[in-house]
């Protein structure tokens, strides 16, 4: 260590320096001193001999001084650095000398300097992106489309998102905070599920809950739920609540539910008929030859009736796959609607209606799908004839010009209320009339006439007076 | 007067009442037929019958109303009741057994083997045969 050894140490150099001085101020004063007592001058001359010394101590504390300056500076400056709150390495001078120490001691200032300034700038980073973080979660937490709500360990608001207002019907959510969500939410809903949201357990396990605004679910069905936060492991300290819409859900359930319920009774009609039928011929082997056979026709209808309604289901599943595709083929009309007519023409028989059909005496071919077509048709006439009462009158005609054949269903019927008539060809609408709701039936078969029609570039419309009838025209394209 | 026991089929499908009234006319009832309910009830207010047998789902009044009035403002309380149903799982079937006092509930499609030896087994004791039920209120 060559620098260790060229630089001695600070006691060192001061011994040496204060020794040099003070044995050099000793001499010179014992030198005097004898001198002076020799020559009996001592008396005279004692301020010189005393001043000499004197000067030589007062110089060599000087020099001490100058020596010993710089570490003095830093000593002071370590002293205030230890002692201030902050320990800030910027409070710390350098040296204004140009020696090696002093050299050493700004360098390890400048690299301390520096150390910090990285310190500043990692903080301010990690501050930035703190920031930025927690904006975004905030962000994600308003964004949800579920209600979530914060509570503390009494159940009052502290944080609440802007899907939890906006189903609360509240444009601010900050309005909510210190309130008691149970109360709160109390407030929105049903006695039955006032009941349920009182029932919440003080466990500490998940709770999901169904509550309803009304007892209509079209007004509005929430999933509730309730999660315990543990705090630090032991105590419950807040809770998090989360609302979520689920009416569309409901209300899709329950018509999927009424529908699997038509469906069954339609299925579970005829059923009915063929079993009780069949099983009267298979018991009784002295039935009249007549009877018999108006038994076995009987079978046969009610076959024929769960035969298409088999069709319409599959028909069903189709449209509501969107999966019904068309096969257009050149088509027969006269064929095909001798076909539909007499399909239908018992029906109106049993029911003792004028059953008509006009058709023009020249229709063009058309490019049509045969099978759905005819189902689409068929829809429409057995539908005229279903809500027709005993003997009312139902006519079909169709018509064609050069751009278009017009299939045209008048009955004298119940007809369609004004307020009915736009939802008719929607999938699963029947009316609410008490004739319709005793026929029975899935209302699909207008969805599925207008789906078909839609499918050929064609349409079907409507015209309706309540008690006085309706038409029902389905439009195709000529070609 | 004959010992037959007298049915009223209350049922608005047409066909299933027709082959219902076949087979119990051939095992020895009297069969009267109602095409809905409303014509139901005139007939058990103004006749007198051992049996009802029922749709459930029926125009107007439905079976279970039908049932209802039967029992509350007729006053019929030994009137034997079947009901016949095309729902399942809807119907509370326990429930309504009990309220109404019903026989059974047929879910469709029935043997009409299991309904006439279901109406073969009811045990009528004396007071009960149609002939000997005091007269009842009738309606205005």
């Amino acid at each position: 260590m060559p620098l260790a050894q060229r630089h001695r140490s600070l006691t060192q150099r001061v011994s040496e320096q204060y020794l040099l001085f003070g044995l050099s101020g000793l001499f010179c004063f014992v030198t005097a001193a004898i001198y002076l007592s020799w020559h009996g001058s001592f008396l005279k001359l004692i301020p010189a001999t005393v001043g000499i010394p004197l000067g030589l101590l007062l110089l060599g504390s000087f020099v001490l001084r100058r020596t010993s300056r710089w570490h003095e500076n830093i000593e002071g400056q370590l002293n205030r650095f230890s002692s201030s709150p902050n320990h800030l390495v910027s409070e710390l001078r350098p040296l204004p000398a140009t020696n090696s120490f002093a050299a050493g001691w700004n360098q390890l200032l400048a690299r301390g300097h520096e150390h910090s300034a990285w310190n500043g700038v990692e903080r301010r980073l990690a501050d930035a992106i703190h920031t930025q973080q927690a904006k975004r979660w905030e962000s994600v937490f308003q964004q949800l489309t579920d209600g979530i709500a914060v509570c503390d360990p009494d159940g009052r608001i502290i944080q609440m998102n802007r899907s939890f207002a906006t189903l609360l019907k509240r444009a601010d959510s900050e309005t909510f905070v210190g309130m008691d969500i149970q109360e709160l939410l109390v407030e929105q809903v049903n006695d039955d599920s006032q009941q349920r949201i009182c029932n919440l357990s003080s466990s500490h396990a998940t709770q999901v809950i169904e509550i309803q605004r009304s007892t209509d679910p079209s007004h509005g069905v929430w999933r509730l739920s309730r999660i315990m936060q543990s705090g630090d492991g032991s105590n419950p300290t807040e809770s998090i609540w989360t609302l979520r819409d689920v009416t569309q859900q409901k209300l899709a359930e329950k018509a999927r539910e009424e529908f699997v319920f038509t469906a069954t009774h339609e299925l579970r009609t005829p059923l009915a008929n063929i079993r009780a039928y069949s099983e009267t011929l298979a018991l009784a082997s002295d039935i009249p030859f007549e009877q018999q056979q108006s038994f076995y026709n009987t079978i046969n209808n009610e076959a024929t009736r769960l035969a298409r309604f088999v069709d319409e289901l599959l028909n069903i599943s189709q449209m509501e796959a969107g999966a019904i595709t068309i096969q257009k083929h050149e088509v027969q009309l006269e064929r095909l609607l001798s076909e539909i007519f007499d399909s239908q023409r018992p029906l109106a028989n049993e029911k003792k209606q004028a059953f008509d059909f006009t058709v023009a005496p020249k229709l063009p071919k058309v490019m049509a799908d045969k099978d759905k077509l005819a189902a689409a048709l068929t829809n429409l006439v057995s539908n005229a004839i279903k809500y027709t009462p005993e003997g009312g009158k139902v006519n079909v005609c169709v018509d064609a010009d050069n751009s278009r054949v017009l299939f045209m269903v008048e009955d004298s019927g119940i007809g369609i209320s004004a307020e009915d008539l736009p939802k008719l060809c929607e999938k699963f609408f029947r009316s609410g009339d008490e004739r319709v709701q005793s026929i029975v039936g899935t209302g699909l078969g207008l969805a599925f006439a207008q789906e078909v029609a839609r499918l050929h570039g064609g349409n079907v419309s409507i015209r309706s007076q309540l008690n006085q009838g309706s038409c029902f025209t389905l439009e195709l394209p000529n070609r | 007067m004959s010992d037959a026991k007298r049915v009223l089929v209350a049922e608005d499908n047409i066909v299933l009442g027709d082959v219902i009234r076949f087979n119990l006319q051939r095992s020895g009832y009297e069969v009267s037929l109602a095409r809905n309910g409303v014509d139901a009830f005139r007939m058990l207010a103004a006749g007198r019958f051992d049996i009802l047998v029922t749709d459930y789902d029926m125009p107007g009044i439905d079976g279970e109303e039908l049932c209802n009035r039967v029992r509350n403002d007729l006053k019929l309380e030994s009137l034997r009741i079947v009901m016949c149903s095309a729902k399942g799982l809807e119907l509370n079937r326990d429930e309504l057994k009990a309220r109404l006092s019903l026989e059974t509930i047929l879910y469709k499609p029935f043997s009409i083997r299991e309904l006439t030896s279901l109406l073969g087994n009811l045990d009528f004791v004396a007071s009960d045969v149609a002939g000997d039920v005091a007269p009842q209120l009738l309606p205005n």
